[in-house]
């Protein structure tokens, strides 16, 4: 066949009903494979896959996979077209996970580690130039990174583009927030600040204040300042923490959720194992998704649709994608 | 010559032990570890003022002692050697001497010779214990070197170095990543996690400097006169074999007068050896005639120790005699509401024969939660931890403080069994607590206490917001069943200066093991 395509140059002066054939031949095969290529180039044929197989469809705007850990991680974000659609390389990326307890992974109170690494792994996959992992902990720092296997889990990944730390106090900054409604300005992390990419990987939780905490109120774990000082009014304080730091990428960790005592918990008996990871640009709509794990809806969770209603995203999105791996 | 190798080995001794006394210290502290891997408490298991006090106020031995009897065993074949080449103390006390530059030692004529005092101390420390009361702490070397560095030196060194390095990196931002690297190897290594504030710390601290400052005015004026330890390691050193001899080469020329730290060497006493002898071979070297040494084998030129038996006596007495003084203070007959123990305490009298007042669970709490107590406790529990949940507040996983005290005044108790132990029961203040108050939601206690099935929980109300809308409010409930008071509502709790929540010792487990004040 290459070699008809080679002729064709040769004999493209020649007419006859042989040079014919082979020029259709020619052409036949240079728009297959040039259609091909632009199929590829546009995400829409993942390499691998079969041939009109699921995923010959638009990247999903939410993507929903049950499975294991790690892997579900993984697929959640292919179905949105791959972490390349969020990271570019060289990017500062920063990975925002929840370490704010000192409980172990199976108590479900932070995110669980192999999600975490899954995303980190994604980034440099994409070819980020550095990514940051750190949360400002509820109990003492050292146990919450430690006994929440995050720190371990991330150090095993031995890039040395990775960092994860406990937040250095020095560093928050005063930042003003012109959309905010009841929050003008706050202290933030410096280096959420400076993220080029924000990831906010959130598990999914009950929480005894705002019925549940997922990816908004995960933003909180940037904030630095007297926390405790803004719970009051606290559904228009958690919108305004996300426009002082905005997500890019939130990738919901529902493979163990809390289902009563949270946001802290401690029993066995309170975890609850969907299995799945819920991941989208929009992270109103992950957490709106989200809250039917727990047998709710978006409009029984005053801050997600407070969320909704100041324009940070829809509970409602279109281009849902739910597998199993 | 071997009196200089002797001088040198004996400062290496120092040296040595200062440096593992202050190591061990430091490494009195969270290190990702929820056990303790480092021996802590080695020096004060070596202490046998402590061994001996405890073992008279309770009458029983605690076995965590036994090493003191090697420390006995050295003394009654060596001597005093134990002030001369291993007491951090003593130690300290010689740096600062050279520090102040006031080596040699020029022994001042001092008019007051207050050599017995600390034999008289001694005496009124044992027979107190006798009675109960447990005096020990205040004068223990120990226990002054570890209290001092614990809740003042470490934290003003931190605080300095701190200072220093953050200072560079927020007004000379270029020279970060020359300062940054090296701030970090120190926060890694020596300083603590972060920076501890303590009650009192100035009073600790300021004894502490206190002894070092007498150096002015008499070298080892602590160990001379008042350090009860050495009172007891000399009476053990009668017996010892190890002497200083004086050959018939002296010629009473004088050149060693006045080079003994403890002042054993004078016009009339420079041929002795005395039991107060520390060892330290400073006088061996000074002697042009070499007609100074060490050796074994008992000295007929032994001085008797210079102790007034009648003195000794009475001071026994008015040790005895204070124990009364104490039985009538305010706090037998009621609790002093900031009196909260840690969790794993004895009951209060026999956690205060117990404690030795070290400051080691106050080093170790790792959030700054156990405080010296000033008179929270009495005067009689003056130094001892108290809980300050305003500053800091126990976690729930942790059982640091019970590992490290060396006495088990708090016990270590297995972690599911601290985690049952009742500091207190947290009380909410509705005059103060936002919800009740401003009707306004907060629910920060109940989302940091750390029950699994929690021990705040919420009555939920309907009310009217600022724009007539309706608002669910939560407000906050203690079950008294489940809360341990642990005091991170405490802690945590937006509302200042005194937060809305509050532990109180209100049916903590110790009241229950019969409270022998009959108050709990």
């Amino acid at each position: 066949m290459t070699r008809a395509i080679d002729d064709r140059r040769a004999d493209q002066e020649l007419p006859g009903p042989g040079n014919d054939r082979r020029r259709f031949c020619a052409r036949v095969i240079r728009v297959g494979l040039g259609g091909a290529a632009a199929l590829l180039a546009e995400g829409l044929v993942a390499p691998g896959d079969r041939w009109g197989a699921a995923s010959a469809a638009a990247p999903a705007s939410l993507a929903v996979v049950k499975g294991a850990a790690g892997a579900a991680t993984r697929r959640a974000v292919e179905l949105l077209g791959g972490m390349t659609r969020f990271v570019r390389a060289g990017q500062r990326v920063v990975v925002k996970p929840n370490i704010g307890w000192d409980r172990t992974p199976e108590q479900a109170a932070n995110t669980n580690p192999e999600v975490v690494v899954a995303v980190i792994r994604q980034c440099l996959e994409a070819g980020a130039g550095e990514v940051r992992v750190f949360d400002r902990s509820c109990n003492d720092p050292r146990l919450c990174f430690r006994r929440s296997g995050i720190q371990e889990a991330v150090e095993a990944i031995g890039d040395r583009r990775v960092s994860i730390f406990i937040p250095d106090e020095r560093k928050y900054q005063e930042v003003a927030i012109p959309a905010g409604v009841t929050l003008k300005s706050w202290l933030v992390y410096e280096d959420a600040l400076a993220a080029e990419v924000f990831i906010n990987v959130p598990v999914a939780k009950h929480h005894g204040l705002t019925g549940l905490t997922m990816g908004l109120k995960n933003v909180m774990g940037v904030l630095g300042g007297n926390r405790g000082q803004i719970h009051t009014g606290f559904d228009d304080k958690i919108v305004d923490a996300n426009l002082a730091r905005p997500s890019h990428l939130t990738v919901l960790d529902a493979t163990r959720i809390l289902v009563a005592h949270g946001p802290q918990g401690g029993r066995i008996e309170d975890v609850r194992f969907p299995g799945t990871v819920v991941a989208g640009a929009d992270i109103v709509a992950v957490d709106a998704y989200a809250t039917r794990f727990f047998g709710s809806d978006p409009t029984k969770i005053s801050h997600i649709s407070r969320a909704a209603a100041r324009g940070l995203g829809t509970t409602n999105p279109a281009g849902v994608r739910e597998e199993s791996v | 010559m071997t009196g200089s190798r002797w001088l040198l080995l004996r400062r290496v001794s120092q040296t040595l032990f200062l440096v593992a006394f202050i190591f061990l210290l430091l490494r009195t502290e969270y290190r990702g570890f929820d056990v303790i891997r480092y021996p802590v408490n080695t020096f004060f298991q070596l202490d046998p003022l402590l061994g001996l006090a405890t073992l008279i106020g309770l009458r029983e031995a605690i076995g965590h002692f036994w090493p003191a009897l090697l420390t006995i065993a050295v003394t009654l074949l060596l001597g005093r050697v134990f002030c001369g080449w291993f007491c951090p103390l003593g130690s300290l006390l010689d740096l600062t001497r050279r520090l102040l530059g006031l080596l040699p030692a020029p022994n001042r004529p001092l008019r007051w010779q207050g050599r017995r005092v600390k034999y008289y101390l001694l005496g009124a420390i044992l027979a107190a214990a006798a009675a109960n009361w447990q005096a020990a702490w205040l004068l223990d070397p120990f226990s002054l070197l570890a209290r001092g560095f614990s809740v003042g030196v470490i934290p003003v060194a931190n605080s300095a170095v701190n200072g220093l390095f953050n200072g560079i990196y927020f007004s000379a931002p270029s020279l970060r990543p020359l300062s940054e690297p090296v701030f970090t190897a120190f926060k890694d290594y020596v300083l603590t996690y972060e920076q501890q504030h303590f009650r009192w710390a100035w009073l600790a601290l300021g004894l502490l400097a206190g002894l070092l400052a007498m150096e002015r005015w008499q070298p080892r004026f602590w160990c001379r006169n008042l350090c009860p330890l050495g009172g007891l390691l000399s009476l053990c050193a009668r017996g010892r074999s190890l002497t200083r001899k004086v050959t018939d080469d002296c010629t009473d020329c004088g050149t060693c007068w006045g080079s003994c730290p403890v002042g054993l060497i004078e016009e009339g006493t420079h041929r002795r050896s005395q039991a107060e002898c520390t060892a330290c071979m400073r006088c061996p070297p000074v002697c042009p005639e070499a007609a100074i040494g060490f050796a074994f084998g008992y000295s007929r030129a032994e001085a008797p120790l210079d102790i007034d038996r009648r003195r000794l006596v009475g001071s026994a007495v008015a040790g005895l005699a204070l124990v009364p003084l104490t039985r009538i203070s305010p706090v037998r007959a009621a609790v002093p509401v900031d009196r909260l123990r840690p969790p794993g305490s004895r009951a209060e009298a026999d956690f205060l024969n117990r404690c030795l007042r070290c400051g080691a669970c106050m080093k170790v709490c790792m959030r700054n939660a156990i405080h010296p107590a000033l008179h929270e406790a009495g005067w009689e529990g003056l130094f001892t931890p108290v809980m300050d949940f305003d500053i800091g507040y126990c976690e729930y996983n942790c059982t640091l403080c019970g590992q490290v005290c060396p006495s088990e005044a708090i016990r270590p108790l297995p972690l599911a069994d601290k985690q049952r132990f009742v500091i207190g029961v947290a009380m909410i203040d509705k005059n103060r607590c936002i919800p009740y108050r401003l009707g306004q939601n907060c629910m920060v206690c109940e989302e940091h206490c750390p029950i699994p099935d929690k021990a705040i929980v919420f009555e939920e109300t309907s009310v009217r917001g600022a724009s007539g809308e309706a608002v669910t409010l939560k407000k906050p409930v203690v079950v008294q069943e489940k809360c341990i008071g642990c005091g991170i509502c405490q802690r945590k709790c937006p509302v200042k200066a005194t937060a809305a929540i509050v532990v109180s010792p209100y049916l903590e487990s110790r009241a229950g093991e019969g409270n022998p004040y009959g108050n709990g």
